[in-house]
């Protein structure tokens, strides 16, 4: 196993956000995370990354524990902006070429040509929406054997949306597994192996794409709306 | 492209692949997309291109060079068969349809001939 | 790695210091350039305002420099940044030490810019010599060089603990589920009084074992160099002080971060 949650718990004061969880995901899978907001995605998703520590239980990346190993394999990319914005482009390149071993310097370079980013712009001249695609494009310009992806088209149209899939699909490393959150789950339902449902910080339901769209004759976005309806 | 979900989207993807290939989208003896861009133009998983494709090489339509991916088959004969078998399927769902409603067979042909 | 990761806080850092050692150095050569006309009286008045804003900006530049290195600590490591610096496959361990390393390296630089740009506005022929005279009469007997030398040591050990006490209170105060930068502040206050106590103890302990001495501070007759021993416990007591944030700091980051 890739990826291995056992009995993961966390709370925030009183507040449950992780309850007992429990995840394994195989290599080679595009695994999509699905839940309403604040159902504990974002939450578990850190957890992984270490980000937060964890009351209990165990999360094991590649059977090691969360550490400098697992962060050599995970590439991340966070629901909001975590790079400086007052560098230019080519030193934040420079950055993720001297930390990641897997960078691959001139596929960044070719990804953000196609988007008619410079070298030596800066990424406070950019628009929120640019600045995300420069950010996209250094997740996915690593060789990595887990891309995990926080709300990769979160608050962005419909175009961006193609764009971002796209580019996802376009430069995963081949064996490689995409572990996805989102809750626009018909623009992605399609690309998915397996989904996991996640609510009030439990997973409901994990299985295969396929298989759960044959036994309901329903759309994975379907499904979804009727397990969590208000 | 729109996959409905009555069934696997695997089925219908080599549905559409062999449509393709029997319309001359991809000719014979033609290398077909790699799974990763045939994944990103129908926007579905990868596996489910891989099982899409094994499917047209159990058809024999498409088959596999070790390192180069696949092809369109070379043997025409292959695609005409495909093609009259779809053909046939086609006519026959047609017939049975117009027969439950009330059609005999002359009148179908004269439908037909009516309607070109 | 703690290579790499110096590189780029180190670059980060004069980011915001070169303005500061801009002003530092413009004012300095500025002065020196005002004191030559300094016979005409407009000019006088204006030399003497810059002289004033100068001894601002030197006292401020140690301030500033202090809080530029938190700034960036709680930007790197706890803020949105966080999110990429906590990723890199690089050890908490190496992470806060390039952070205690920053501190250290650009308030030298920020000591060496000071020296500089006063030496440029100020500087005359036997400055060394007039300083070195007045020093040596009030330092009663001691060696000089050992006396700046001790100021040097103590500045930058008493310096350290104080940025090290606030990366430890940032990092409980941020490894709270919620009002992370509240908690920070409470924490500080209590290492800050938590601090001034233990002085104390220290005072009245030294003070128990040698009683005579606040006598001798008021005897003409004491030395500079008992003076200099007694600092040098609490020199070694603030050290220690430090060494234990240090280790707070790096237990909270590493087992208890907790991103927003």
């Amino acid at each position: 196993m890739l990826l291995e949650c056992k009995n993961v718990c966390k709370s925030y004061g009183n507040k449950e956000v992780l309850k007992n969880i429990n995840l394994s995901l195989p290599a080679g899978k595009i695994v999509g995370l699905l839940g309403k907001n604040g159902s504990g995605k974002t939450t578990l998703i850190k957890a992984i990354n270490g980000l937060l520590s964890i009351d209990s239980g165990e999360i094991l990346i590649d059977g090691k524990e969360v550490g400098v190993e697992s962060k050599k394999i995970i590439s991340y990319l966070p629901e909001r902006n975590y790079l400086n914005v007052h560098e230019k482009v080519k030193d934040i390149i420079d950055y993720f070429n001297d930390f990641y071993e897997d960078f691959d310097k001139d596929k960044v370079y070719k990804l953000l040509n196609n988007l008619d980013i410079q070298a030596e712009d800066k990424l406070t001249t950019m628009s929120k929406g640019m600045r995300e695609k420069v950010q996209l494009s250094l997740v996915m310009s690593r060789k990595a054997r887990l891309y995990i992806l926080d709300e990769p088209m979160g608050g962005v149209d419909p175009a961006t949306r193609d764009y971002i899939l796209d580019t996802i699909l376009n430069n995963f490393d081949d064996g490689a597994t995409i572990l996805m959150s989102t809750h626009l789950i018909s623009d992605i339902e399609r690309v998915l192996d397996e989904v996991v449902f996640i609510d009030n910080g439990q997973i409901t339901r994990c299985e295969s794409a396929e298989k759960l769209r044959e036994e309901t004759g329903k759309s994975i976005d379907e499904v979804f709306r009727e397990d969590f309806k208000c | 492209m729109k996959f409905n979900n009555e069934s696997p989207i695997y089925l219908q993807l080599s549905h559409v692949l062999a449509l393709d290939i029997v319309n001359g989208k991809y000719k014979i003896g033609d290398r077909l997309p790699s799974v990763r861009e045939l994944s990103v133009i129908f926007k579905v998983n990868p596996n489910t291109v891989q099982k899409a494709l094994g499917e047209l090489e159990n058809l024999n339509l498409i088959y596999t060079e070790r390192t180069n991916g696949k092809f369109v088959t070379k043997d025409k004969k292959v695609i005409d068969d495909f093609l009259e078998g779809l053909a046939k399927e086609k006519t026959k769902l047609y017939v049975s349809d117009m027969k439950s409603l009330g059609f005999n067979k002359k009148e179908i042909v004269k439908m037909i001939e009516r309607d070109e | 790695m703690l290579g790499k990761v110096l590189k780029y806080d180190i670059k980060v850092l004069s980011r915001y210091l070169i303005p500061l050692y801009a002003v530092l150095l413009g004012l300095g050569l500025m002065i020196r350039l005002l004191s030559f006309f300094e016979k005409v009286s407009i000019i006088n008045i204006i030399l003497g305002i810059m002289i004033v804003a100068f001894i601002f900006a030197v006292t401020f530049s140690f301030i500033l420099n202090g809080i530029f290195v938190i700034k960036y600590y709680l930007e790197n490591l706890y803020k949105d940044q966080g999110y990429l610096t906590h990723t890199l496959p690089v050890k908490k361990g190496t992470l806060l030490l390039s952070k205690v390393l920053v501190a250290l390296i650009t308030i030298i630089m920020t000591f060496v810019i000071i020296i500089i740009s006063v030496l440029i506005a100020f500087y005359t022929n036997g400055l060394f010599g007039d300083v070195f005279k007045v020093l040596g009469q009030s330092l009663a007997g001691m060696e000089i060089y050992k006396f700046i030398l001790f100021m040097l040591v103590y500045g930058l050990i008493g310096y350290l603990t104080t940025i090290l006490m606030v990366f430890a209170s940032i990092s409980i105060g941020f490894s709270k589920s919620s009002n992370k930068l509240v908690n920070s502040v409470v924490w500080a206050l209590i290492f800050y009084f938590g601090m001034e106590f233990l002085y104390m103890g220290v005072l009245g302990i030294v003070m128990g074992i040698n009683p005579s001495f606040i006598a001798n501070l008021d005897n003409n007759t004491f030395m500079m160099a008992d003076l200099l021993n007694f600092f040098m416990i609490f020199m070694v007591f603030t050290a220690c002080i430090g060494g234990v944030y240090y280790y707070i700091s790096y237990r909270f980051m590493n087992k208890k971060l907790n991103l927003e």
